[in-house]
């Protein structure tokens, strides 16, 4: 029954998805669109409870630091700190209404949580260009074509590139209007045939891999 | 200050600072995926059941609760209910959404007529990339070891052209900071 | 360590402090590139400039702080386009930031362009689900989202009259990551224009979806936002920042000869 159940589930909810887009089900006044729609709200529901997975795994990492005094325990009361502070504020802001908080809630995001991460991910940026430096080498033809297709892009990207040449942003735009669409595109195939067939083993219980077995 | 704290973690090194920023930053992340959620079901499920009586959407109540007791190893298996559900609708969507518009719809776009030099080499690209993909027989001394030769060549341009979009993204987000850091706080720019 | 081994091996912080000088200098003191319209960005300015008075349209916010400043100046100047020509915007998002940037959006434009909240622009938040949610808003908008982001109830506002489908809007844009899933979801299932802006990242597996006219047009990154700024007269954050962005793009062309060089000189010295 552990094992059958979700499998079932798969295979009805699967299924009944896959008809609709099909066929258009209709039996006396029933209609399979009218409860595809109905089961699309059970779907955001169940999605928006798998949102706080991550977020419970976290705190309890944390915490599992703090009570051991593990090195650094002090970032993980932050951590936790933060959390609460945000989830707290954000909820009273938000589902209850809290007119003096919305103000609060905007101002975490704006000053805290938006510039925080754009920094983050920012230093990336610093990253690929020393990894640009120490991997892009000349050592073969395919790296020589790999490598004079992103500098081409690069110069045709920048503005900078149409005053050294006029012609740079004509070769970028072609690149990237015919063999990169056309790599894209057959890679995108292919992955849409492995996606077809996939989706069509689990609705169908032959792939298990996401009840963990 | 944050900005200040992470920039100095990389241009000078790892310190206290630019790590207690990155757990301020994380956690309250996670607080906002999870006050979005309470929101989000607050909105679609609490009201509906509790104002206006819709006792059905207690179902999906359950399953999302199951999902939790993954936690508890005794009752661990109720998670799958969730979790199946949640899959059979990505699956069921999948199909249609990867036949339609990833495949029909691409290769419409790649059957044009061969009047061009561009469409030329756009067939020849996709198809060589396609048979280049196709390991259950041998390659070596048939037609398609120099289409396999072609189609590598097509993927490392692809890459390239990727790889320079990247480095166009990355800067980007480097120049957002840095406006930030320059116009907002210090009021240079 | 010879200087060759040593032009192999700059260390990283020196890479970092030079490409952070080099971004920093122009945005002091700016050079004034010419900056030229790429055909992708003026078929969306095209589609917006068809647009009438009254006109609906769902904008899809899906983009995380991560890579907001590389799109956020994007959707600003489409939402001053729209906005000028009284064109009405529905703001949604299936990633959860996107909610808080459509309620920037709304404060940033609302004294400009003299808007009414629930009449003129709406804020429907969060939609949770990925590619189902966005399916579920397509196919009845009013019971997938029955409370706007401030709690409002939807179906009462006067902006959702007449919306039940994504076939009542006129346009639909994605902007961020989340145009591919757009398309799939509602563009390929209701047969809406989609359009919008990508990050950078995104636009070369973006580009087959605009080849095959599923997407009409693109904005592409931050390049993107600043040739639309340019194109609705409407100069901010992006065309400021094109200056910078080419002289970056030459830094990093700069360090990748410099490597190439030094391994073609070390690798002949190792031959004779």
């Amino acid at each position: 029954m552990r094992r059958e159940v979700p499998l079932f589930i798969t295979f009805v909810v699967g299924s009944l998805y896959t008809l609709n887009n099909v066929f258009a089900v209709k039996v006396g006044s029933w209609t399979l669109n009218s409860s595809i729609r109905d089961l699309n709200t059970w779907v955001l529901i169940v999605a928006a409870f798998a949102m706080g997975l991550a977020s419970v795994h976290l705190l309890q990492v944390h915490t599992i630091h703090i009570a051991r005094k593990r090195k650094s325990w002090v970032n993980s009361v932050l951590l936790i700190v933060s959390f609460v502070l945000v989830t707290v504020v954000g909820v009273l802001a938000t589902t209850f209404n809290v007119k003096g908080l919305v103000g609060l809630n905007n101002n975490l995001f704006n000053n805290v949580q938006s510039p925080l991460g754009a920094t983050m991910w920012a230093m990336v940026g610093f990253f690929i260009c020393s990894a640009a430096y120490r991997a892009f080498r000349l050592r073969s033809v395919e790296a020589g074509v790999l490598l004079f297709s992103g500098i081409l892009l690069m110069l045709a990207k920048a503005p900078i590139g149409e005053a050294i040449w006029r012609q740079f942003p004509v070769i970028g735009t072609w690149l990237l209007n015919v063999p990169n669409t056309a790599g894209q595109r057959a890679i995108m195939m292919g992955a849409a045939i492995g996606g077809f067939a996939t989706a069509i083993r689990i609705i169908l219980g032959l792939e298990r891999g996401y009840l963990g077995e | 200050m944050g900005t200040i704290a992470v920039l100095s973690g990389i241009l000078y090194r790892d310190n206290i600072f630019s790590s207690a920023v990155e757990h301020i930053f994380v956690g309250s992340s996670s607080g906002y995926f999870v006050y979005i959620a309470i929101k989000t079901l607050a909105d679609i499920a609490f009201r509906p059941i509790a104002q206006d009586g819709k006792l059905i959407l207690l179902v999906p109540v359950l399953l999302g609760v199951m999902l939790y007791s993954r936690y508890v190893k005794r009752i661990a298996w109720m998670s799958r209910w969730g979790t199946s559900f949640l899959v059979g609708v990505g699956s069921g969507l999948a199909i249609f959404a990867s036949i339609k518009s990833q495949l029909i719809a691409q290769v419409n776009a790649t059957m044009v007529p061969l009047k061009t030099i561009n469409n030329v080499i756009m067939l020849v690209a996709v198809l060589s990339i396609l048979a280049y993909f196709f390991f259950t027989f041998k390659r070596k001394g048939t037609a398609f070891s120099s289409l396999s030769y072609a189609a590598r060549l097509m993927m490392m341009l692809t890459f390239g052209v990727s790889f320079g979009n990247v480095v166009m993204g990355r800067i980007s987000l480097l120049l957002g900071v840095l406006q930030k850091l320059l116009g907002d706080w210090l009021g240079i720019i | 360590m010879t200087w060759l081994d040593k032009l192999q091996n700059i260390d990283s912080r020196v890479i970092y402090w030079a490409i952070f000088i080099t971004l920093m200098i122009p945005l002091i003191w700016p050079m004034g590139v010419p900056l030229s319209i790429t055909d992708t960005t003026k078929v969306v300015f095209d589609l917006v400039e068809k647009l009438q008075p009254g006109d609906v349209v769902l904008m899809s916010l899906d983009y995380t702080p991560l890579v907001a400043p590389e799109v956020h100046s994007s959707a600003i100047a489409l939402c001053k386009h729209l906005f000028g020509k009284d064109v009405k915007v529905i703001f949604y998002s299936y990633i959860e930031e996107g909610t808080m940037f459509g309620e920037n959006i709304i404060s940033e434009l609302t004294g400009k362009y003299g808007l009414v909240y629930g009449t003129d622009v709406v804020n429907l938040g969060f939609v949770s689900g990925q590619a189902a949610g966005v399916r579920a808003l397509g196919d009845d908008v009013l019971s997938t989202k029955p409370r706007d982001f401030r709690g409002n109830v939807t179906a009462d506002l006067p902006i959702m009259q007449g919306v039940k489908t994504a076939k009542d809007f006129d346009l639909v844009l994605g902007i961020g990551d989340g145009l591919a899933v757009l398309t799939q979801q509602i563009g390929a299932v209701h047969g809406v224009t989609v359009s919008g802006s990508s990050t950078a990242a995104g636009v070369s597996g973006m580009m087959p979806y605009v080849n095959s006219g599923q997407v009409k047009g693109l904005l592409q990154g931050l390049r993107g936002g600043a040739e639309y700024e340019k194109l609705t007269d409407n100069p901010g954050y992006a065309i400021a920042s094109m200056d910078a962005q080419s002289l970056g793009h030459l830094a990093i062309i700069l360090f990748i000869v410099i490597g190439n060089v030094a391994y073609f000189m070390k690798r002949k010295q190792m031959t004779r």
